[in-house]
């Protein structure tokens, strides 16, 4: 019972008239009721309610029983009739068997299990082939896939220590499979660009193009057809109709009788025909045969093509003449075994030949020489943490020295020589270096000029990459930088990487005289310190900006030729040396 | 004729065809069936990677139909092979598998981790117990499968274990044990045959149950776990063969009387020497069964450490404690009654001799070779059945140029010796492989010289050696090495010329024939009868005739009864056409003989 809602008081329910008494007086009811007839039945128990029947009403019985026994006609013709023979169903046998299969294993593993218990403990493994004689379970005629052996064994001359000759024979067939590939890939077809050079065609272009060819086309149609039309409507005379009639005529005639010729012909070397056949048939049989050896040659040298791949056999594991040392510590063995196996699977046809994942390596090279050819030019005016990983990456560049090779990389040697030049600067560095330069502006004892001033420098410097980046390009469009004073260091950086020189080159070859103003521009800038101009002398910068011919339209040419020369003056360097 | 014709031939065509199919939805020969595995995927209603493993497990294998219904960069599998697999138990199993991991993922996707780990501590799992009864329905069959098998757990226990690839560490250490469990049966048996060192690895060859099982092992170096090789299929293969190997296992054990998963010293163990260890306890194990066999019941307390076989302490303590004379018992104890010849061959190659591996020689290999030809061995490091100042030492291997203290009472030789005196089968020189010297070519015994018809120089000078060893070591007359072959080849001798004669005698009584009836023929001429030539005609006819006649019969026994049931109406009277065509013939020839008879009769 819930509790009821409160109600508001003010309504006429809420007068003590109207408040129902129903339970109150349904309660008294019950429990008069109650003490007249003696308690509730529901507290009575049971015994003192009920008996049990113990006289024997046969007649009840009986009945009871003859209802029981009585067969319904529907029953009775369900019922099995022991004279009629059961029709045996066609899965009868497998039926039986199974169970009988069923009971065996039953009883295998029981017998199994008290076998395990008194051998093997709690062990779960029991003798799969105890019964084999038996041959109680299903099973199933297995396909030979292939008739490559599981393990093959490697020839003598892969022995680690091997017999000349025998070591000659695979060390040959070792070449020949590298060989191979190599002509296959010279050979092959080029494979299909991803760009092709030159503008693209615009569309409303393409449109015309298509214009013009239907054009053509049309014009030829609209010549050839006068000509037909004129031939069309001159006249045959009689005379003329009459000889082109004879003329088909003996046309006619003369090809029937060739024909008649040609068959009596054939007729005549008919014995040379069936020879023929004969002999077409031979061929043709030994083809067959041929054919058929080869498939077979083939199956023993590879799986047959089950996939979308062709099987590609792994190389000859052999080693190198010099590399035979005759002892096993030293031996330099194979690592890859399991590529070996795999291979072994897919070449019996176990697995569909996968995809060759060479290509994944060439991307990551391909991938390498970008990222690396980016820091190539990038790298005098990085900051450390970034030049030590471009470094990191030049070495790996080297490592994968041989598919960069493959690829035909153009900056490879240029990459190599920065990268021995970065790994020396690097050594040189002291080690906090690195850090200080990662937090430039967060250093606390770093005052505020300072930072300003690195603020500069670190601006100046992403412009000289992009001046330097300029000059590795081969065009010439500098900015100054003569307004960051405090560079010294980075500048003999530059010139130690073998930027002044490059400038100097620049300088000298420059046929504009733009390049020139840049270049004199940033050597300008260079000769700020005292320790890049005296490098600067040292490489001979005096008289090839003596001999930079002076211009009329730039006169910031002959302004910075004037300054730079004055510098070098100022140095005590004399221009003859 | 034409069209009259055609219609009756297609109303032919779909009265035959009891279903009539449209045309361009042929469903015959290579189309009905292959399917590609595309197919078979959506058949199984299961994933790729499932589906692979299934056909891993159940050995069915991609085909190569003669046509390829849906082009040639397809791959295709048999019908039945695809409802080989619908049927098997195990392809509910791994659905019910991955109903479950989906489970787990949800539980994890929604925070819920007390119920993903009480999840996962009840995974459905399988077992392939019924799978390698179905594929190997015999003992033999196993083992003749065997190689693959070796090989790639051989190769497992060499890799690192790799989370990224799933191979973990409990799968390594399977097969470690594995690996070990089999090369201490073959040791114990002397089963080992061949031994080559290769640059891939070593190539085992050992010959169980009349099977030779060769089978390639890794070098004791680094594996590096390449990128074109997919792992998830390797994995799936080696989850079976771990599988098939522990029954071979298993099986073997048996058969010497040992108890299968066997326990180990777990000192020995944390060592890493699992080998020896389990050489002990085999000895120990077959020993102990003998003692049994022969006091009966004496011992029940031993018994029943055996029961309950956790008992590390008890079972060490049936361990023998001399381990040294334990190894020597291995090899006197054995009861020779069952072996065959090779094997007393190779039990008794390194009888008598006791090795010593220093620490740059390849240690797993030796241990596992010198026992199986009947040596001792021991190695630099703990838990070693003797050491190195051990003055019964007579053979030290060692692999460096320059040695500490040497023993004059040993030969110092390199590792190279034992492989070279397994696969000649004989004690060889020691002074060629001393140490600092190059040895000798390593030649391959996988390779039949004979067969070859050439021989390298090395083998050669072994063989010499050897014929001379044979002699001194069996100097007894009758007995020598051409003695012992001279049976075989009688034998050999004798089967060729009863062929070639019975060839030769086949071809007498060819020719003899043909010269009969050449014969007979110049004799009717000469006698010049009047029907010579239509004689020798019928003569003829008859010939060919009784030359057919067999074949003919042939036929006509095979289309009987059944196979004239059998055959289609057109070709019911195809036949009967050729049976009355035939008899005729034959009652023609018989008149003619007839007439010929009377004629002779006249004359």
């Amino acid at each position: 019972m819930g509790k009821k809602p409160k109600s508001s008081r003010k309504g006429k329910k809420a007068w003590r008239a109207n408040i129902s008494t129903d339970d109150i007086d349904e309660f008294i009811e019950k429990s008069t009721k109650d003490a007249l007839t003696g308690g509730s039945l529901a507290e009575v128990p049971n015994e003192s309610l009920f008996f049990v029947d113990k006289s024997k009403d046969l007649s009840v019985k009986r009945k009871i029983e003859k209802h029981r026994e009585k067969v319904l006609h529907c029953d009775s013709v369900l019922q099995r009739n022991p004279f009629v023979k059961a029709i045996p169903s066609s899965n009868d046998k497998k039926k039986s068997s199974m169970k009988n299969k069923k009971n065996k294993k039953d009883s295998t593993e029981a017998s199994t299990s008290k076998d395990d218990a008194t051998k093997d403990g709690e062990s779960g493994i029991v003798d799969l082939w105890e019964n084999e004689a038996e041959g109680d379970i299903r099973t199933r005629k297995v396909v030979k896939t292939s008739v490559i052996p599981a393990v093959e064994v490697d020839p003598p001359g892969c022995s680690y220590n091997p017999n000349f000759e025998a070591h000659q024979d695979s060390l040959a067939k070792a070449v020949a499979e590298e060989m191979q590939k190599v002509y296959q890939s010279e050979l092959g077809p080029q494979p299909v660009p991803l760009t092709v050079q030159g503008d693209a065609i615009e569309e409303e272009e393409m449109y015309f193009l298509e214009v013009d060819n239907g054009d053509d086309e049309a014009n030829e149609e609209n010549e050839d057809a006068p000509e037909k039309s004129s031939s069309m409507k001159k006249m045959v005379t009689k005379v003329e109709f009459n000889r082109r009639a004879r003329l088909k005529d003996r046309q006619k005639k003369e090809s029937e009788a060739k024909k008649k010729a040609e068959i009596s012909k054939e007729i005549d070397s008919l014995p040379t025909i069936i020879d023929e056949i004969a002999k077409e048939d031979e061929e043709k049989q030994k083809r067959m045969m041929r054919r058929l050896v080869a498939k077979q040659e083939r199956l023993k040298q590879q799986p047959p093509r089950l996939g979308r791949h062709k099987f590609v056999p792994a190389p000859t594991q052999v080693l190198l003449s010099e590399e035979i040392t005759g002892s096993l510590r030293k031996l330099k063995a194979c690592c890859t075994l399991a590529t070996d196996r795999f291979k072994s699977l897919e070449k019996r046809g176990l697995i569909p030949p996968s995809a060759n994942k060479r290509r994944r390596k060439y991307n990551f090279a391909y991938e390498l020489r970008f990222l690396a050819g980016d820091k190539v030019l990038d790298l005098y005016f990085i900051d450390d943490g970034e030049a030590e990983e471009a470094a990191g990456v030049l070495i790996d560049v080297r490592v994968e020295d041989e598919a960069l090779r493959k690829l035909r990389l153009k900056h490879l040697e240029e990459m190599r020589t920065l990268a021995a030049h970065l790994r020396t600067y690097l050594r040189g560095r002291p080690a906090g270096n690195v850090q200080r330069s990662r937090n430039f502006c967060s250093s606390p004892s770093v005052n505020r000029a300072d930072e300003a001033a690195a603020a500069m420098e670190e601006e100046a410097e992403r412009k000289i990459g992009w001046l330097l980046k300029v000059i590795f390009a081969g065009t010439a469009t500098a900015i100054g930088y003569q307004f960051f004073p405090y560079m010294d260091g980075r500048r003999m950086k530059i010139v130690e990487l073998g930027g002044a020189q490059e400038l100097l080159n620049m300088l000298e070859a420059a046929k504009d005289d733009r390049t020139r103003k840049a270049a004199l521009e940033a050597l300008a800038a260079l000769t700020k310190s005292d320790k890049a101009a005296g490098a600067l002398h040292k490489a001979g910068a005096i008289p090839i900006v003596q001999s930079t011919p002076s211009s009329v339209e730039e006169e910031a040419i002959d302004k910075y030729k004037t300054g730079l020369l004055k510098r070098f003056q100022d140095l005590k360097y004399d221009g003859s040396s | 004729m034409t069209k009259k014709d055609t219609a009756k031939k297609t109303v032919a065509k779909l009265k035959k065809n009891k279903h009539y199919r449209p045309a361009g939805k042929k469903r015959e020969g290579n189309a009905a069936r292959y399917m590609t595995r595309s197919q078979a995927i959506k058949q199984l209603q299961v994933n790729l990677s499932v589906f692979r493993k299934l056909c891993i497990l159940k050995g069915v294998f991609p085909r190569e139909p003669k046509k390829k219904v849906k082009g040639n960069n397809q791959t295709y599998y048999h019908v039945k092979d695809i409802a080989f697999i619908q049927h098997d138990p195990l392809l509910e199993k791994l659905r019910e598998q991955r109903a479950y991991q989906k489970k787990i993922h949800k539980a994890l996707a929604k925070k819920n981790e007390d119920l993903a780990t009480r999840l996962r501590t009840r995974e459905p799992s399988y077992t392939l117990d019924r799978l390698i009864r179905e594929r190997y329905p015999k003992f033999v069959d196993a083992l003749r499968d065997l190689d693959d098998c070796l090989s790639m757990v051989h190769l497992f226990a060499a890799l690192p274990a790799v989370e990224r690839l799933k191979i973990n560490v409990e799968r390594v250490h399977s097969c470690r044990r594995l690996s070990h469990e089999w090369q201490a049966y073959v040791a114990r048996c002397h089963k080992l045959r061949k031994v080559f060192v290769s640059v891939k690895g070593i190539y085992y060859q050992a010959e169980v149950e009349g099977q030779k099982i060769t089978w390639l092992a890794p070098h004791a170096m680094q594996q590096v776990l390449p990128d074109d090789v997919n792992f998830s299929v390797m994995l799936t293969f080696v989850e079976f063969y771990e599988t098939l190997l522990g029954f071979v296992n298993f099986r073997l054990y048996h058969s010497i009387s040992v108890k299968y998963p066997p326990i180990l010293d777990p000192r020995l163990e944390a060592l890493a020497a699992d080998l020896y260890a389990l050489t002990r306890y085999m000895n120990g194990n077959t020993k102990r069964i003998s003692e049994e066999q022969e006091s009966g019941s004496t011992k029940p307390e031993h018994t029943r450490g055996q029961l309950e076989g956790a008992q590390f302490e008890e079972s060490e303590h049936q361990l023998p404690s001399n381990e040294d004379r334990a190894l020597m018992h291995l090899i006197e104890e054995d009861d020779d009654n069952d072996d065959d010849e090779d094997t007393k061959k190779c039990k008794k190659l390194f009888k008598n001799m006791k090795f010593y591996l220093s620490r740059e020689v390849p240690r797993e290999s030796l241990l596992f070779v010198i026992p199986a030809f009947g040596g001792v061995v021991s190695w630099e490091g703990d838990a070693a059945p003797f050491t190195e100042a051990d003055q019964s030492i007579t053979h030290q291997i060692v692999d460096r140029p320059s040695q500490g203290h040497m023993y004059l009472s040993r030969e110092y030789i390199q590792p190279q010796w034992i492989y070279d005196c397994i696969n000649f089968g004989v004690i060889l020189e020691a002074h060629r492989y001393l140490v600092g010297r190059v040895p000798p070519p390593h030649l391959s015994p996988f390779v039949d010289n004979e067969a070859e018809g050439y021989f390298p120089d090395y083998a050669e000078t072994i063989k010499r050696f050897e014929a001379a060893a044979k002699n001194e070591v069996l100097p007894m007359p009758g007995v020598g090495k051409d003695d012992l072959d001279d049976p075989q080849l009688l034998l050999a001798e004798g089967y060729l010329s009863r062929t070639e004669a019975i060839e030769v005698a086949e071809r007498k009584k060819e020719r003899a024939t043909s010269e009969k009836q050449y014969l007979e023929d110049l004799k009717q001429e000469v006698q010049g009868h009047p029907d010579a030539t239509a004689s020798i005609a019928v003569e003829g006819a008859q010939v060919e005739e009784e030359s057919s006649r067999p074949h003919l019969e042939q036929v006509a026994e095979d289309t009987d009864g059944t196979a004239l049931m059998m055959m289609s109406r057109r070709n019911r009277g195809l036949f009967k056409a050729m049976k009355i065509a035939k008899d005729k013939k034959k009652a023609k020839v018989e008149k003619l003989k007839q007439r010929k008879k009377q004629i002779a009769e006249s004359t």
